[in-house]
């Protein structure tokens, strides 16, 4: 955020950190410490050699002074460094050490001398073990102690060989150098400050992310021990790895159990697990496949399982991972409810059979009779003389087609009145389906005078379904199209049967009648058990047929029809390839 | 009179039912014609042959009750068997008031039906005759004159000729000489083949 500042504001402000009249936050101790560190590594052999050399140069009273300061103050901080909480202490004793020994330059005309340079580099220590702010304080500590021997010196207390000229001099250069100190210490410790700033910023990322990490791995954590499916993990030769708690519940099996044993162990069906590996290899993942797994019991359950390779580097799957979902209950519900549709429909159908009745009655009536009026000729022309071959052969050959023909029905019959199991599915032309019951409902169609017109389209593809129950529906249909039309006139009574192929994806039926119609509220009703337009009907075929599609995975539904009637519909999907696997 | 060979017309749609039965008839030594409806059957029909009707009740178009009410608005006189698959009640029921010989229910017995269509044939032969000399009387009965039909309904409530010449007011000896001529007009041979014929003229009787 920037503001719009006075001019000059900046400077005095650098100004004012530059005598570290702003005060700053104390360094932390680690930092503290590896200054100290620093300048005691580079100042103590230096000063420790320095007092030798000093001495053997003839400045004694120098050399002695410095040996003094090396094993007096920086031996103890070289101790004392060990502990952190010594930090501000060993600081003290360094400048101590500093002090003293640059201030003994002045002894002996040392800072008149190469002196000079030693002596410049105690600004630098200072700013850079005190701070900028503590680093002024020690300099004026320093230029107290030369300005006392200097006044010492005036009033020849002390005897310092310099002239006024040299002082100046050593006076000029120093100021210089401490201004420079103290210059590159301000920007020394803005830079580190960034540097710090940034640390800590980077710091503090981590620390976010880090509870980022911990908190989904906390929740994954729950999910994994709180899920109701079974998570689990298993390395490519389908040994687990992992298994979610849940396990114990569904298989009987605590997890520890579980860990290290083949996952095959545990397929009722070893074709299945071959077929997970099959997808799994082909897709890299399963979704919802259906399979039974053996419990700790013995018992059967039936999962659904949903997989997937684990990529390592290179992307070459590692492992695999998944949910079993437990769809045991699921499935025993489903079953019941499928028996129970099948023991309705059954009822159903022997109901519109009922129904029917008299029109099957008839319909086998007609070859029975042929049967019986060509067997009375046969009998009459045997009886007689003046009979030729050929009519008797004739006759026999139609009585044997006749009985055919009844036969057929009765077989018709049979198959569509037998307990037929819900899961027996084949793949069905539709066409072809409605064709035959039609020709069931033939004779009922002819008894009330209805003209039939089947538009039918061919070649459609196939649909997976249960042949019966189908043509129950279909049957359903037509027998309540043609009973909707008893009320309007014997030449109105129109039937059209149709299908249609939509999108390739689902097949299309239509009933279609002449009939007086249906309101909204009756078409909503019609799909009601127990309600029925029909003084005999149960008013179970509608819902019936309904269920029946539903469980094929089809709808069915009723608008008003083109030709002024009602028309029914009902779609059934087009079977994929994969459906009968 | 001439006798045409009898011919039973079978009228059902079902191919098998029609060609079974026509085998059957023609086994008994029948002549048959078949018809696959109603309709076909009323645009072929000619009634110069005596014979019988076989019909089924259930077929597309006119069924078989359809068909035998329009015979009788038609004054089709032919004996006519239904046929029928199933024992519909209401529909035997107005087939006989129609005036049907018969109904059979399918599968029938061949002989029966054999049985039956010989009934048929017998009555529509002596219908036939029956409407012949039907036809005759009621010319004869035409040739009276107006007294003579007087006297022939007297004659025929069983008024003696004295009673007869009071009402009509006239002597007793013409009462009897237009009775003679009644007689003679009527080829009748005695009083009671004119109360006979008297009947069958105001319609109360048939021969």
């Amino acid at each position: 955020m920037k503001h719009q500042r006075p001019l000059g504001e900046e400077q005095y402000e650098w100004l004012k950190r530059l005598f570290g009249i702003i005060a700053k936050q104390p360094q932390p101790l680690i930092a503290r410490h590896r200054a100290v560190t620093l300048i005691l590594y580079l100042a103590g052999p230096t000063a420790f050699i320095f007092s030798w050399v000093n001495y053997a140069a003839g400045f004694v009273g120098l050399g002695l002074i410095q040996l003094a300061v090396c094993i007096l103050l920086l031996l103890p901080i070289f101790i004392l460094l060990k502990h952190e909480r010594h930090v501000p202490l060993t600081e003290y004793l360094l400048m101590v050490a500093a002090v003293a020994i640059f201030s003994s330059l002045l002894i002996d005309g040392g800072i008149a001398d190469t002196g000079i340079y030693w002596v410049c580099l105690y600004p630098f220590t200072a700013f850079y073990v005190m701070g900028q702010r503590r680093g002024w304080l020690w300099l004026a500590v320093f230029v107290t102690i030369i300005l006392l021997a200097v006044i010492m010196d005036t009033n020849h207390w002390i005897d310092l060989p310099y002239s006024a000229v040299e002082l100046l001099y050593f006076s000029q250069s120093f100021a210089f150098y401490t201004l420079i100190a103290a210059i590159f210490n301000m920007l020394r410790e803005d830079y580190e400050d960034t540097l710090e700033m940034r640390v800590i910023a980077r710091t503090g990322e981590l620390f976010d992310s880090r509870e980022k990490i911990m908190e989904s791995e906390q929740r994954f954590r729950s999910i994994f021990e709180n899920i109701q499916d079974i998570y689990y993990l298993t390395d490519l030769n389908g040994r687990i790895i992992s298994v979610s708690p849940s396990c114990e519940e569904i298989t009987g099996y605590p997890p520890e159990k579980l860990i290290g044993r083949d996952i095959m162990d545990f397929y009722a069906d070893p074709g299945q697990r071959e077929e997970v590996v099959r997808l799994l290899k082909k897709d890299g993942k399963v979704n919802d496949l259906e399979l039974k797994g053996v419990r700790r019991d013995g018992s059967t359950a039936i999962g659904s399982i949903t997989c997937h390779f684990v990529y390592g580097d290179e992307y070459r799957p590692i492992a695999v991972e998944g949910m079993i979902r437990d769809i045991t209950e699921r499935k025993q519900v489903e079953e019941q409810e499928r028996k129970h549709l099948q023991e309705l429909a059954h009822a159903s159908r022997l109901n519109t059979m009922g129904e029917m009745a008299n029109e099957i009655a008839h319909e086998l009536n007609q070859p029975l009779t042929a049967i019986r009026s060509y067997s009375g000729a046969c009998t009459h022309m045997l009886k007689g003389s003046n009979w030729k071959q050929e009519d008797m052969l004739e006759a026999l050959e139609n009585i044997s087609k006749q009985s055919e023909r009844a036969a057929g029905i009765i077989q018709q019959l049979r198959a569509f009145i037998r307990k037929g199991e819900v899961q027996e599915r084949s793949s069905i032309d539709m066409s072809e389906l409605i064709r035959e019951i039609v020709h069931l409902a033939g004779a009922e169609i002819r008894q009330h005078k209805v003209t039939l017109e089947l538009d039918m389209t061919e070649n459609m593809p196939v649909v997976i379904c249960n042949r019966i129950l189908i043509g129950q529906v279909v049957l359903n249909l037509v027998h309540n199209a043609i009973e909707a039309m008893q009320t309007v006139a014997k030449d109105k009574r129109h039937l059209l049967v149709r299908t249609t192929c939509h999108e390739n994806a689902s097949i299309l039926t239509s009933v279609n009648d002449t009939g007086p119609g249906l309101s909204d509220e009756a078409v909503e009703k019609a799909f009601e058990a127990f309600y029925s337009t029909k003084e005999k009907g149960m008013g179970m075929g509608i819902p019936i047929s309904k269920s029946i599609l539903e469980a094929h995975g089809g709808h069915m539904w009723a608008v008003p029809s083109e030709l002024g009637g009602t028309a029914f519909y009902f779609s059934l999907p087009v079977s994929r390839e994969s459906d009968l696997a | 009179m001439i006798l045409l060979e009898p011919i039973i017309h079978i009228v059902d749609d079902d191919p098998a039912i029609r060609d079974s039965v026509s085998l059957l008839l023609k086994s008994a030594g029948f002549e048959s014609r078949t018809y696959a409806s109603a309709e076909d059957f009323l645009s072929s029909y000619r009634a110069s042959r005596p014979g019988c009707l076989l019909l089924d009740i259930r077929m597309p178009g006119m069924n078989g009750l359809d068909l035998q009410e329009e015979l009788v608005s038609r004054r089709i006189h032919t004996p006519v068997i239904i046929m029928t698959g199933d024992g519909d009640v209401p529909a035997a029921v107005r087939a006989m008031k129609a005036g049907s010989l018969d109904f059979i229910e399918k599968p029938f017995d061949p002989q029966f039906l054999l049985d039956l269509v010989k009934v048929g044939l017998t009555k529509d032969v002596k219908q036939r005759k029956r409407r012949k000399k039907d036809e005759k009387v009621s010319s004869r009965l035409a040739s009276l004159s107006s007294r003579e039909r007087e006297i022939l309904t007297l004659l025929a409530a069983g008024e003696p000729n004295k009673v007869i010449a009071r009402t009509l007011d006239i002597s007793p000896r013409t009462v009897e000489l237009h009775r003679s001529h009644i007689m003679q007009k009527l080829h009748a041979q005695s009083l009671s083949d004119l109360i006979r014929l008297s009947l069958v003229a105001n319609g109360e009787a048939q021969i």
